[in-house]
C-alpha cells in the first residue's frame, strides 16, 4: 500500500479529510453567522449531524479510526493509485483488480484503456456479485414491494454502469486533444514558430477536439454505449415509475397508468368523432344543407 | 529569452492587450444588465384556425400578391416555428410577405402526456389536412402551395402523396426522405435506438432528452466553442441580442408526441420505407409517384443533421418531371437563419412560385401558361438564365429522363 495515501487505508482519505476540514470551517463560519440570525441553530446541528453520519459511513469501510478533519491538508489526488489500492486491498474491489489483472491489460494500456477496463470489470463484478442478491426472491407480505424495490435498485447500477462507460468515451476526445495540443506546442516552440496569440491554439485546439469527437462519434465503440445508456435510462425511468405508483396508490391522485388509459380512449372517441363529423360534413355539403364546425 | 520563448517586452504587451480586453468585456455588464431587444416571432398575424393543441397563423400582408395561391409552410414537431421569424431582417416569414405571398404557418403547440398516442396519420390526414381544407374553403380554391420544413417537410412528403389534388406545388426544405445514408450522425445513431422503450418510459419523447441528442452531434462547437463565442462577445449589444433570441429557439423544445416518433424512427429511419414507397401512414400506401405536383427540393451542403443525401433522392422517386434540386452552400437552419443564404432562398421560392403560378392542373395548358411565363420573364431581364432554360426543357420534354445534371443546381452563397 502506498503510505503516500495518508494514515488509514482509503486512498481518497486525503482528499475527504481536506473536504471535512473545508466543511468544519464552513460550519464555524454557519456558526459565527448564525448569532445574528434569530432560529439558526437548528441548521448547524444539521449540519454537524451530516459530518458525523459521513464519518460514520467512512470509518467502518474504509478505516478512518484516525480521522481528524481538523487538520486538513491541500488536496492530493491521484486517480491511479487511488484505483489500485481499492482494488488492492479491499474484498469487492479485489475481485475487480484480478479480473483487469489477469487479463494483463492493466499494465500495459493507456490510463484512458484503464478506464474502460474499470468500467468493464465493475460491470462484470456487479452482475457476478451483487446483481444475483439483489435478484433473490422475496417472501412474505411485502413481497411485491421489496421486489421492485431491488428491481430499481438494479436498474440504478445498470444505468449508472451505461452513464459511466458513456463519459469515459466522452472524455477521451478533450484528453486526446489536450495530448495533441501539448505536442503542436512542443514541436513549434522547438522550431521557433510558436504564436503568440492564444485564439491560434485555441482555434487549434477546437478543430482537434471536434475531429476526435467525429471519429468517436462514428464507432462501433461510441454507438453501443449510446445505445445501452438510452437503454438502460429507459429502464430505470419505467422500474422508478412502477415504485412511484405503489406509493401513488395511496394517494387519492389517479397514476400515470391511469391517466394513459384515460387518455388512450379520450384519444380513440376523438379521433371517431373526427371521422363521423367529416362524413356528415361531406354528406350535409353534398345535399346543400350546414357544414358541421 | 525566458521559458515562454518570449521576449519579455512582448509578454508584457501581451499582458497589456489581455487587460485592455478585460476592461472591454468588464463594460459587457452594461450590456447584460441593460434593456435587450431578444424578443422572437413578432411578426404580426391572426390565429385563424385551431384544432386542439394546433393553431394555424395567416401572416397580415404587407405588399400586394405575386402569387395568390396561399403557401402553408409546415414546420417539424421537433423545436418550434418560431425559427422562421427570428428577428426583423433575419426573417424568412417577412421576406415572403414582403415579396408579396400570402402565408399561413401551422404552429404545432405543446403536446401533453394526452397527446402521446398521436400518430403520424393523425398529424397528417388529421391536422394537416384540416388545415389545407380550411384554406381551400377560406380562398374558395382547389389546391394550395405546401412548404415542409425538415421532419414537417417529410409529412408535406405523405401529405402530396396521400392527397395530390390539394397541394398545387410542394417544396421541401432540409426534409430528409431517404434515411439510408452514413453521411449523418442522426441516422447512424438512430438505427440501433429502440424507440418503443423510450415511448414506454417517457411517454412524449422529451424535448430536453432530443436537444442533449442534437448538442452530442458536435460538442467541441456546440458546447465550447459557441459559448467561448459569447464570453468574447458580451460587450457587444448586436451579437448579444441575436445570440440570445437564437438560444430561445433552440431550448425552446416541445416534447414530441411518443407514437409519431416511433413511427417516424422505426418506418424512416431504421426501415427506410418512404423512399422505397412502402410507408403506411392511416392504412393507406406511401406511393411517391402520386406526387405529380412540381416539386422544389432544397437542402444544405454542410447540414450535419440531414445531410444531402438524405434529401437528394427524392426528385428521382417522384412521379413528376418538374423537378428541381437546390443545394444551398449552408447547415440546417442556415438556410432560414444566414442573412447570405437568405438572399438566396427567399427569392428563389417566391420566383419558383411564381413562375408556376400560372399553370393550371390541366398538363397542357398549364405547360403553355408556364412557358409564357418563362419566357415573359426572360424577356424582362433579357438574359435567359440557367433556371429558365432549364424549365424550358422540363416542359418541352415531361417524359425526359431526369439525369442528375438537369435536376441539380448548387448555388454558393454570396
Amino acid at each position: 500500500m502506498d503510505q503516500g495515501a495518508g494514515s488509514n487505508g482509503f486512498p481518497w482519505s486525503e482528499w475527504m479529510e481536506s473536504a471535512a476540514g473545508l466543511w468544519r470551517s464552513a460550519t464555524q463560519s454557519w456558526q459565527e453567522m448564525s448569532a445574528c440570525l434569530v432560529d439558526s441553530s437548528r441548521s448547524e446541528e444539521y449540519i454537524q449531524a451530516s459530518l458525523t453520519m459521513w464519518r460514520a459511513f467512512l470509518t467502518p469501510w474504509a478505516g478512518l479510526e484516525y480521522f481528524h478533519p481538523e487538520e486538513s491538508r491541500p488536496p492530493s489526488f491521484d486517480m491511479i493509485q487511488a484505483a489500485m489500492q481499492v482494488m488492492g486491498s479491499r474484498g469487492m474491489g479485489r475481485e475487480m483488480f484480478e479480473q483487469m489483472w489477469n487479463s494483463g491489460e492493466i499494465t500495459n494500456r493507456s490510463f484512458e484503456g484503464f478506464r474502460h477496463e474499470a468500467v468493464k470489470a465493475w460491470t462484470a463484478m456487479y452482475e457476478a456479485a451483487i446483481q444475483p442478491v439483489l435478484k433473490v426472491p422475496q417472501v412474505g407480505l411485502t413481497r411485491v414491494y421489496k421486489e421492485k424495490i431491488n428491481r430499481l435498485t438494479d436498474k440504478f447500477n445498470a444505468y449508472q454502469a451505461a452513464l459511466s462507460e458513456f463519459q469515459v468515451l466522452l472524455s477521451g476526445p478533450m484528453e486526446k486533444s489536450f495530448a495533441d495540443m501539448r505536442m503542436e506546442i512542443e514541436a513549434a516552440r522547438v522550431k521557433g514558430e510558436q504564436a503568440d496569440n492564444f485564439e491560434i491554439y485555441y482555434g487549434m485546439w477546437i478543430k482537434v477536439l471536434e475531429n476526435h469527437y467525429m471519429s468517436l462519434f462514428r464507432s462501433e465503440d461510441y454507438r453501443r454505449a449510446l445505445t445501452r445508456l438510452m437503454d438502460e435510462t429507459a429502464a430505470f425511468r419505467i422500474t422508478g415509475n412502477d415504485v412511484l405508483m405503489e406509493f401513488l396508490e395511496f394517494l387519492p391522485i389517479p397514476t400515470n397508468k391511469e391517466m394513459d388509459e384515460l387518455y388512450k380512449d379520450l384519444y380513440t372517441l376523438k379521433k371517431q368523432i373526427k371521422e363521423y363529423a367529416k362524413k356528415i360534413n361531406k354528406i350535409e355539403s353534398a345535399s346543400g344543407k350546414k357544414e358541421i364546425k | 529569452m525566458n521559458t515562454f520563448g518570449m521576449p519579455l517586452n512582448d509578454i508584457a504587451a501581451k499582458w497589456l492587450e489581455g487587460l485592455e480586453k478585460s476592461r472591454g468585456l468588464l463594460g459587457s455588464s452594461d450590456v447584460l444588465l441593460g434593456p435587450l431587444d431578444t424578443e422572437i416571432a413578432r411578426t404580426p398575424h391572426d390565429v385563424v384556425y385551431e384544432e386542439d393543441r394546433i393553431k394555424l397563423k395567416h401572416y397580415r400582408p404587407v405588399a400586394d400578391k405575386v402569387v395568390e395561391t396561399p403557401l402553408l409552410i409546415v414546420y417539424a414537431l421537433i423545436n418550434r416555428d418560431t425559427m422562421l421569424d427570428l428577428q426583423p431582417g433575419r426573417s424568412v416569414i417577412q421576406n415572403l410577405l414582403k415579396m408579396g405571398m400570402d402565408v399561413y404557418m401551422i404552429d404545432w403547440g405543446y403536446p401533453t402526456r394526452k397527446d402521446r398516442y398521436l400518430t403520424i396519420d393523425d398529424h397528417v390526414n388529421g391536422y394537416m389536412d384540416n388545415v389545407v381544407d380550411f384554406i381551400r374553403d377560406k380562398h374558395a380554391i382547389g389546391n394550395v402551395n405546401l412548404m415542409g420544413i425538415c421532419m414537417g417537410g417529410t409529412f408535406s412528403i405523405i401529405y402530396s402523396a396521400l392527397h395530390p389534388e390539394k397541394i398545387k406545388n410542394l417544396i421541401t426544405t432540409v426534409a430528409p426522405s431517404n434515411f439510408e445514408t452514413d453521411q449523418g450522425l442522426l441516422h447512424l445513431w438512430t438505427k440501433e435506438i429502440d424507440p418503443g422503450r423510450i415511448i414506454e418510459a417517457y411517454g412524449n419523447v422529451p424535448g430536453d432528452l432530443l436537444n442533449l441528442y442534437f448538442l452530442l452531434l458536435n460538442p467541441a462547437r456546440l458546447v465550447i466553442d459557441k459559448y467561448v463565442g459569447f464570453f468574447e462577445n458580451m460587450n457587444n449589444r448586436d451579437f448579444i441580442e441575436n445570440f440570445v433570441r437564437m438560444e430561445k429557439w433552440i431550448f425552446d423544445s416541445p416534447d414530441v408526441p411518443g407514437e409519431t416518433l416511433r413511427q417516424f424512427i422505426e418506418d424512416c429511419y431504421q426501415k427506410n420505407l418512404l423512399i422505397q414507397s412502402k410507408m403506411e401512414v392511416g392504412g393507406r400506401r406511401v406511393d411517391l409517384t402520386n406526387i405529380t405536383m412540381p416539386l422544389l427540393n432544397v437542402y444544405g451542403k454542410y447540414d450535419h443533421l440531414v445531410p444531402p443525401e438524405a434529401c437528394e433522392l427524392l426528385t428521382s422517386k417522384v412521379g413528376t418531371s418538374d423537378v428541381e434540386d437546390l443545394c444551398l452552400e449552408t447547415g440546417h437552419i442556415g438556410t432560414y437563419v444566414s442573412s447570405k443564404a437568405q438572399k438566396q432562398f427567399t427569392p428563389k421560392v417566391v420566383e419558383w412560385l411564381k413562375q408556376r403560378e400560372g399553370v393550371t392542373e390541366s398538363k397542357s395548358e398549364g405547360g403553355a401558361q408556364g412557358s409564357k411565363i418563362l419566357a415573359e420573364d426572360a424577356a424582362k431581364t433579357g438574359i435567359e438564365s440557367e433556371e429558365h432554360l432549364k424549365q424550358k426543357q422540363v416542359r418541352g420534354k415531361t417524359s425526359a429522363p431526369k439525369t442528375s445534371s438537369t435536376r441539380k443546381k448548387e448555388l454558393k452563397a454570396v
